[in-house]
């Protein structure tokens, strides 16, 4: 049911989100500035990908397949280009970088388990 | 030390994961594995801060078998603060390290892995561009256009506009034999 996995994943968003906001808050009081940086990247993503969901809610009018298959494209569409900066990175040696990235695929691919045990696991 | 090496220094080591790992390479040299599990972040977060205390000049590394070891440079802690402080700095060295950062800044802001990534609008800045792919082309040598645009081309895909800066920024000048880089 459309009408409650919605809600589900927003709620899970928003609590990712919350959680991380609260961790760099605290990483920030302890001096570790970089680290709470890193989980400011992590409430990114999850912003993103709260947004993406909400699109592809407007735009499928009331579809549970067309709101999976937007989700689900977009979210293949951003992995691809995240695993090429991340190879790219690699390719360079660029350690900063490559942590960064690593930190975003991390994000995308729980994004991708919890969408698919939400999406799936309710019907 | 210079001042802007002493504020690299200063900045990385405002941070309490860094002053950790330097505090553990105060005991021995140890490989990111060991201090991740010491510490209790993550391998990558371990190799991140190493990369930076590297760069600011407060570790090295050598090869040890199958790991990478790092180990702290004493030389630099043994500095004295005070040492620093006392150290002059006049005014034009000090401007030349603000232009030398904000070039930086500008070639880091443009550029990734040697490629352009977007022409820059402002004219100064796109100076700073074109300056760095101009080292891309050898003095007293004579390049056709075809020439010209291929090693463009290596950092950027419009390369006529580019090449149509350069001689305009007076980079690059040009006569019926073909295209030469102008010595400042």
């Amino acid at each position: 049911m459309i009408e409650q996995k919605v809600p589900k994943l927003n709620r899970y968003f928003e609590e990712q989100i919350a959680m991380c906001n609260q961790r760099s808050k605290k990483l920030l009081d302890d001096e570790r500035t970089d680290e709470a940086a890193f989980e400011k990247v992590k409430a990114n993503v999850y912003d993103i990908f709260r947004t993406i969901l909400s699109v592809a809610v407007k735009t499928s009018k009331g579809d549970p397949d067309a709101v999976r298959r937007f989700f689900v494209q977009k979210t293949e569409q951003i992995l691809s280009s995240w695993v090429t900066a991340y190879d790219k990175a690699k390719q360079h040696n660029d350690t900063v970088k490559m942590c960064l990235e690593q930190i975003k695929l991390d994000t995308i691919g729980e994004i991708k388990e919890n969408f698919a045990k939400t999406w799936e696991g309710a019907e | 030390m210079t001042e802007a090496e002493a504020i690299r220094l200063f900045k990385c080591l405002s941070d309490k994961s860094r002053l950790q790992i330097l505090k553990s390479l105060a005991i021995e040299d140890m490989y990111v594995e060991r201090l991740a599990e010491r510490l209790g972040i993550t391998a990558p977060t371990v190799s991140f801060h190493l990369k930076k205390l590297a760069d600011a000049g407060a570790v090295s590394s050598y090869k040890s078998q199958y790991y990478m070891m790092y180990s702290l440079k004493k030389d630099i802690f043994e500095t004295s603060i005070l040492e620093i402080l006392q150290e002059e700095s006049d005014e034009a060295e000090v401007q030349e390290q603000r232009d030398a950062e904000y070039r930086q800044k500008v070639v880091d802001a443009f550029f990734e892995y040697g490629k352009l990534k977007a022409i820059p609008t402002q004219r100064k800045k796109e100076r700073i561009v074109l300056e760095v792919i101009a080292q891309a082309f050898e003095y007293d040598r004579i390049y056709t256009e075809r020439e010209v645009n291929i090693i463009i081309a290596d950092f950027h895909d419009d390369f006529c506009t580019i090449r149509r800066d350069m001689v305009g920024e007076q980079l690059l000048d040009r006569d019926a034999r073909g295209y030469w880089r102008i010595k400042p």
